[in-house]
């Protein structure tokens, strides 16, 4: 129940972001995207079992699973390429972004 | 008649394909194949004996649609739904282009809802903390939504990462966690880069969008919580992750499951990863070697002249003999972490970022942006890592499938070409931060005199300070510096 909260909270906050000008807020959005996407995968591998799978002979009836935390983890990481690469886009964009200081809108667009 | 049944009767079945009995006979009484055959007949004597009576009939509209109109109209109407339909993403606009998806998910959500509705909740799935974590994640989420900083925005997405690493650790997945922890750490760091060529606010959005993106993100909350409730969190073990944990140790020598899975069952999953970054890091720098950066904006400080803040050089000093003491314990930690891995948390991605991380710390506290510039070959890391990665897997072919750890053992202990494909996986991490740092770090023109930064003055038609949704920022209390609260 918590964890569909928190992830619906992401989603919501990650949605809404997405949607406002500008690519920074959009690459914000998305890294709450990611955050809820990630959640939601741990959750599909079920949340009543929650023992660490480290050691030897992790006892199957508590322990998580670790197919999804592998996942998750491959998942984590290529978020960060895909943030730090949107990032990059938000500082080559020109006057069709939201580069400029919001006050000086209509005059100083560097082009 | 007796004489060609036989035959005919054979032809036929072998046509048809099943047996066929065939009766020849010259009269079968009046059948419908006898009134079919004088049919015909009779309407080509019509055709025959009166062609005009029958043209002149024919000539007239014998229904109100002809089938050269129904396919013309088909044709047009499925260009202009074609049009309609790409209409809805002829722009530049990339709002236009992010909503579609989401709106799709919510037709899906709702047909899903109407199907199947909700299931009845389970104790078994939450546990007190769990409330916790969720505050954590909506105090940051919320404050997100509304900041209009974008500093103050960098500084909230950060406790959201923060709020999901809790929850990784909660969910019982340190390595995920301590994964989610460094990239949090480093995520923020280059945002920050990217900050100093942005302007200090957010742009407020008109009254409209922030309606219609409330209620959009408000209807994909509500979805994507209830998907997530009916649909997962009270799955049994899977079978395979039920063999991994049964067999990780004795298939790989190692006791850290998840590891195991990423370097010696799915190997390949994780090489293609290393594609993906290595693909990120060319594209970070072709990017910006064609098209350049934004120009760096004057910090946003207000600092009193005289004030001890001004000098970056002096300021420095404190993370710089912090980073001496730091660094080489970092450098150490990386190792160490590289190296246990396959038994405890560690592993390749987790020692690369802790190394990615060290590296963000030497970076941040130099003297000057312009000795920031770290001089490792950043991009032929990437490469190296992955050619280090695909040797490795070549080893494999001695078993015949490749990515085939190979254990062996080395100077009596016990050793696996999965600790080589990890420090591929490493040098490729490092490298990818490395690069990160340095095309988005150094300032493309000194900064003023001794790296001063110019005073801004705050403008006075600044935005109202609220959005549509009745959040309301933390507002400056006016005539004090920014700085006590920004740096």
């Amino acid at each position: 129940m918590a964890l569909a909260i928190s992830v619906g909270l992401l989603v919501a906050g990650g949605t809404y972001l997405l949607v406002q000008r500008g690519m920074l807020r959009i690459v914000l959005g998305f890294v709450l995207l990611a955050h809820a996407v990630n959640l939601l995968i741990l959750s599909a591998g079920g949340v009543s079992r929650r023992g660490e799978p480290l050691g030897d002979g992790p006892d199957p009836a508590t322990t998580a699973d670790p197919l999804p935390q592998a996942f998750v983890l491959t998942a984590i990481v290529i978020a960060f390429a895909i943030t730090v690469y949107m990032a990059v886009l938000a500082v080559i964009g020109r006057g069709d972004d939201d580069t400029s200081e919001p006050s000086d809108a209509d005059g100083e667009v560097p082009r | 008649m007796i004489l060609l049944d036989p035959a005919i009767s054979a032809a036929a079945s072998a046509a048809a394909g099943v047996g066929v009995q065939a009766d020849l006979a010259l009269w079968h009484g009046v059948s419908t194949e006898l009134l079919l055959s004088a049919l015909a007949l009779g309407g080509g004597a019509l055709l025959v004996a009166a062609p005009t009576r029958v043209g002149r009939a024919l000539a007239r509209d014998l229904l109100p649609v002809t089938g050269v109109g129904v396919t013309e109209a088909f044709r047009a109407g499925v260009t202009a739904l074609g049009g309609r339909v790409a209409g809805l993403t002829r722009s530049d606009a990339p709002t236009r282009h992010l909503v579609m998806p989401v709106l799709c998910l919510l037709v899906l959500a709702a047909g899903g809802l109407a199907a199947g509705g909700l299931p009845s909740p389970d104790p078994r799935l939450v546990r007190p903390v769990d409330w916790l974590l969720t505050l954590v994640v909506l105090a940051g989420v919320g404050g997100l939504v509304a900041v209009r900083r974008r500093l103050a925005g960098l500084v909230l997405v950060g406790i959201v990462g923060f709020g999901v690493t809790l929850w990784f650790f909660v969910l019982g997945a340190p390595d995920v966690a301590l994964t989610q922890l460094l990239v949090e750490i480093l995520t923020v760091v280059v945002l920050a880069l990217v900050l100093s060529r942005l302007p200090a606010r957010f742009r407020a959005g008109s009254r409209r969008r922030n309606l219609g993106a409330g209620v959009l993100a408000g209807a994909a909350g509500l979805a994507s919580t209830f998907a997530v409730l009916a649909l997962t969190g009270r799955a049994d073990l899977s079978s395979v992750g039920g063999y991994f944990l049964a067999e990780a140790p004795a298939d790989t020598g190692g006791s850290n499951v998840v590891n195991t899975i990423l370097v010696d069952y799915r190997a390949l999953d994780t090489l293609g990863e290393l594609a993906v970054l290595g693909v990120a890091a060319v594209v970070i720098v072709v990017a910006l070697d064609a098209r350049g950066q934004l120009p760096r904006k004057p910090p946003p400080l207000t600092v009193r002249p005289g004030s001890p803040l001004r000098d970056s050089q002096e300021n420095a000093v404190f993370g710089r003999t912090l980073t001496r003491a730091v660094g080489p314990i970092l450098v150490v930690l990386s190792i160490w972490l590289l190296l246990r891995g396959h038994y405890e948390p560690g592993g390749g991605f987790i020692s690369g970022l802790v190394g990615g991380g060290g590296l963000a710390l030497l970076f941040l506290t130099a003297p000057s942006e312009n000795v920031a510039r770290i001089r490792l070959p950043a991009v032929a890391l990437v490469g190296g890592g992955v050619v280090v990665a695909v040797l490795t897997g070549m080893l494999g072919l001695v078993d015949g499938t490749l990515l085939a750890p190979q254990r062996g053992y080395l100077l009596g202990q016990s050793a696996t070409t999965a600790l080589l494909f990890d420090v591929g996986v490493y040098l490729v991490v490092v490298g990818m931060v490395l690069t990160a740092l340095n095309r988005l770090g150094p300032s493309d023109a000194p900064s003023g005199p001794g790296g001063e930064p110019v005073p801004r003055r705050q403008s006075p038609s600044a935005p109202p300070r609220t959005t549509g949704n009745g959040w309301s920022r933390p507002s400056i209390k006016p005539g004090t510096t920014r700085t006590e609260e920004e740096v």
